[in-house]
């Protein structure tokens, strides 16, 4: 039903029933034009451009191509297929996914530099030996009942990069020099492995002997930690004996030591 | 959790060794007079090693005839449940 512009009426006049300026044409008719108006900015059919609306239980948008960007502050606009936002500098393409690093869009699974990665997905972990030392050493014999700490071996580990772990392992032995009579006795010794000045695996309770006819050895003990960066830093063993007994021993401490370095990669 | 310190490890190798091991270091069997079994060779004696890292944890080891780690990771648990002497100080197995 097309809209009529409403008449101004004047004092007198005939009401009619249809025709031009009728109550059909002029109430009926405009009331049916009303409940079917749909914006198109023509004359009673509303504006084209609404403003302070708030809109609920919307079906659909269809968008028109506009064969451009929006360049408007807030703008939504359809160029071609894709579906573009101004942000106030930049016509960001909220439809196309996997855009170029640093430009926020949809992103597709996967391990592309352009993809997302998927919430469950895995790391490989890959290791690799890139430093190893191993060195054996003896320090001064304890004799008799003394009791005291011995540095048995001291040197230098300079890490060969970044992202690098150290593995430090010792075994620790006894060896007796005194082959007189009484020398066969049981002491406990206290081992300290330390890096970079500071204790990083200590041994309470070794127990040795002071035999001639063979060395006595602790197991094998192992502690890992992260170099001191790749600065050449130095490393210490020492070995306490805790206990004397009325033995007359040459007691001559001797540790083999080794340092593993292990790159790990992600 | 802070690194342990030197004086840490020491101090919580020795209080497990000592304390919460009390029994067990007590009934080691120590060889102190170079004994040797029927074939001639030396019996080995009885050792029980407790170590401490700088990450707080603590490595048993022993020889004990009966006894194995497994038992002295127990025993040392239970101990841990009610030690006021350093042991829930960041320090496990």
């Amino acid at each position: 039903m097309a809209w009529t512009a409403p008449k101004d009426w004047v004092s007198g006049e005939i009401i009619t029933a249809s025709g031009v300026g009728s109550l059909n044409e002029q109430i009926r008719d405009n009331m049916l034009a009303l409940s079917v108006h749909a914006h198109t900015g023509a004359a009673g059919d509303g504006s084209n451009t609404l403003t302070n609306v708030n809109l609920t239980n919307i079906q659909s948008f269809g968008f028109a191509d506009q064969s451009a960007n929006p360049d408007a502050l807030g703008e939504l606009q359809r160029n071609g297929n894709n579906l573009f936002y101004y942000d106030g500098t930049t016509a960001i393409d909220v439809t196309s996914a996997d855009q170029i690093a640093g430009t926020a869009s949809l992103r597709t699974l996967g391990t592309s530099a352009t993809q997302a990665a998927a919430g469950n997905h895995q790391h490989v972990i890959s290791q690799s030996l890139t430093g190893y030392i191993s060195t054996a050493s003896e320090a001064s014999a304890w004799n008799g009942n003394e009791l005291s700490s011995r540095t048995v071996q001291t040197g230098t580990y300079t890490a060969s990069g970044t992202n690098k772990v150290l593995i430090g392992s010792f075994v620790y032995f006894t060896r007796n020099n005194y082959g007189g009579i009484n020398f066969w006795s049981l002491y406990d010794m206290t081992l300290v492995f330390s890096y970079n000045g500071v204790a990083k695996k200590t041994v309470v309770g070794m127990q040795t002997v002071s035999s001639t006819s063979a060395s006595v050895g602790s197991e094998i003990y192992q502690c890992s930690f992260l170099p001191d960066g790749t600065n050449t830093t130095s490393y210490t063993f020492t070995a306490e004996k805790t206990t004397q007994d009325s033995a007359t021993v040459i007691l001559y401490p001797l540790v083999k030591l080794g340092i593993t370095e292990v790159a790990i990669t992600v | 959790m802070a690194d342990k310190t030197d004086a840490e490890q020491l101090s919580i190798a020795t209080h497990i060794r000592e304390t919460a091991f009390a029994t067990e270091l007590a009934s080691l069997v120590r060889n102190t007079d170079e004994s040797k079994d029927s074939d001639g060779n030396l019996i080995p004696s009885e050792y029980l090693a407790v170590a401490s890292q700088w990450n707080g944890e603590i490595e048993f080891r022993t020889n004990k005839s009966g006894l194995s780690i497994s038992d002295l990771k127990t025993k040392w648990t239970t101990h841990k449940a009610s030690c006021s002497e350093g042991c829930q100080d960041g320090w496990f197995l």
